[in-house]
C-alpha cells in the first residue's frame, strides 16, 4: 500500500512489510540497500528463529558470562532500558514463555503450536525476569535457563538505525517503516511526514504528521497470532501471568523522538490496559489506543481527526 | 516540557547533542534512548550515559545504550512538542500498523 511511489520501496521481511521512503527519488536504491543491509545486521545479531544467529548460539550458556558483539550488546541494553523503563512490562526475559505458548517459529510457519500442552495456564510467578539479564560493557550474563525475546524492541531499534544510516550517508530525508515501526531521520522540505495510522482493516484509521526526524509506532493484539491448544493468542505478553496480555486495546500507536521509545511505550501500554492512558500521560508522550469496541482514545495531545473511521485515503507521494 | 539531553562522557568518549522535547517523563526516567546514527555521532561507546536537563531546573542521569552515538532531532514545532499533528491529506509515505 506505500510501495507504488517513485520515492517508496517496499519488500517483505520479519514476516511483515519494510518500506523506505526519500526525499529524493534518486537515492531511494541504495537508501534501499542500506535499510536492508541494517535489517540484515541485526536478524543475524538477535534473530530466535534461525538457529545461526548470534543470539541463538549463546542461549543456554550465559550464566558465568560471555561475550558478545557490540551490536547484539547495543539490542540487549536497548531492550533492558524498556525493561526499566516500564518497570518490566517490556521484558525481554520472556523468549522461554513464548516458546512454551508454541511461538518458536516465524509466524508464518505458525498455524497451530500443539507442542507441549502447556496450555493457557496462568503461571504461578516468572521465574526470571529482565532483572536476571546483566549486561556489562558487551560481557552479558543471565541465568542459563534465560531465553532472551528481543522482538519488542528490536524492529523498533533496527528502524531508528536505518533512518540513521539513509540521513548520514545520502544527505535526504528519509521515513523507515518496518512493520509499522516508523522511524524518520533528515529534513524534508515539503513539511511533516504524512503516516496512516490503521492497524487492521475495518479498524479507525487517521492521517497524521509526523515531524521530520520524530518516530512512530503501533502495537497490536490482533497481529502475529495463533492457535494454542484451539485458542486463538498473541504475541504481547504480559510478564507477570506470562500469558497474552488481556485485550483491553485492539491496537496502541505512540509517537515519541525515536522508534525504540514509541515502541516501548505503545508495547507497555497493551499490557498495562487499563492504567495505560494515565501512565502514558505521566511520559508526556501523544498516543491513540484503541479500544476493544473500536473506539479511539487520545492522549498527551494526540490530535484529534475527522476521519478516524474515514477511508478512501490517497497513497500520493 | 522541554527537554535537552546533554551527551557525557563514557568511556572516554563525548557524545553527541540530544535535544527532545516533551519528553520529560523519560529523561526524568533518566533513559534516554537514542539509537539513530548520526553523522555528526562520535563512534561506538560500549557503555555510553546522558545526562538528562528537564526544563531548566532538575538533572537526572540515565544510561543510553547504543553502539554509536546519534541525536533525535525532533525539534519544537506546530505539533506543540509532541511530533505528531493533524494530518494534512492527500496521501501518506507511510504506515503505522501492528506487525
Amino acid at each position: 500500500m506505500t510501495g507504488s511511489g517513485p520515492n517508496t520501496s517496499e519488500w517483505r521481511v520479519w514476516s511483515t512489510t519494510a518500506s523506505v521512503a526519500v526525499t529524493d527519488t534518486g537515492s531511494l536504491r541504495v537508501a534501499r540497500e542500506l535499510v536492508q543491509s541494517v535489517v540484515a545486521e541485526v536478524d543475524a545479531a538477535c534473530s530466535r528463529f534461525r538457529p545461526d544467529s548470534e543470539l541463538a548460539r549463546i542461549t543456554g550458556r550465559t550464566s558465568a558470562g560471555v561475550e558478545v558483539s557490540p551490536l547484539l550488546a547495543a539490542l540487549v541494553r536497548t531492550a533492558l532500558e524498556a525493561a526499566a523503563l516500564t518497570a518490566g512490562d517490556v521484558d525481554p526475559a520472556v523468549g522461554h514463555r513464548l516458546i512454551e505458548l508454541g511461538y518458536d517459529r516465524d509466524i508464518e510457519e505458525l498455524r497451530d503450536a500443539r507442542g507441549v500442552p502447556v496450555g493457557l495456564r496462568r503461571l504461578p510467578s516468572p521465574r526470571f525476569s529482565w532483572r536476571d539479564v546483566h549486561l556489562c560493557g558487551t560481557t552479558l550474563a543471565a541465568p542459563d535457563e534465560v531465553v532472551l525475546d528481543l522482538g519488542a524492541t528490536a524492529k523498533a531499534f533496527a528502524a531508528d538505525r536505518a533512518a540513521g544510516r539513509v540521513a548520514s550517508s545520502l544527505g535526504c530525508g528519509v521515513l523507515v517503516s518496518l512493520g509499522g515501526d516508523i522511524a524518520t531521520a533528515g529534513a524534508r522540505e515539503d513539511g511533516p511526514w504524512q503516516v496512516l495510522v490503521e492497524d487492521v482493516p475495518g479498524d479507525p484509521r487517521q492521517q497524521v504528521s509526523l515531524t521530520p526526524g520524530w518516530a512512530i509506532a503501533t502495537s497490536s493484539t490482533q497481529k502475529r497470532r495463533w492457535l494454542r491448544d484451539g485458542r486463538s493468542v498473541h504475541h504481547i505478553l504480559d510478564p507477570r501471568s506470562g500469558l497474552p496480555a488481556a485485550e483491553m486495546w485492539r491496537s496502541a500507536t505512540v509517537a515519541a523522538p525515536t522508534c525504540v521509545a514509541a515502541n516501548t511505550l505503545s508495547t507497555a501500554a497493551i499490557v498495562r490496559g487499563p492504567a495505560a492512558g494515565s501512565w502514558l500521560a505521566q511520559q508526556g508522550a501523544a498516543a491513540r489506543l484503541v479500544d476493544s469496541a473500536r473506539h479511539v482514545h487520545r492522549f498527551g495531545g494526540w490530535p484529534e481527526a475527522a476521519d478516524d473511521t474515514e477511508g478512501a485515503l490517497l497513497d500520493v507521494r | 516540557m522541554n527537554s535537552r539531553i546533554r551527551g557525557a562522557r563514557a568511556a572516554g568518549a563525548v557524545l553527541g547533542t540530544i535535544t527532545t522535547v516533551a519528553f520529560g517523563g523519560m529523561a526524568a526516567l533518566g533513559i534516554a534512548f537514542f539509537h539513530q546514527e548520526s553523522a555528526t555521532g562520535s563512534g561506538t561507546s560500549s557503555s555510553p550515559s546522558a545526562t538528562a536537563t528537564p526544563g531548566t531546573s532538575d538533572d537526572s542521569t540515565g544510561s543510553a545504550g547504543s553502539t554509536g552515538s546519534g541525536s533525535v532531532t525532533g525539534g519544537p514545532t506546530a505539533d506543540g512538542g509532541t511530533g505528531v499533528s493533524a494530518g494534512q491529506g492527500g496521501g501518506f509515505q507511510g504506515r503505522s500498523s501492528g506487525s
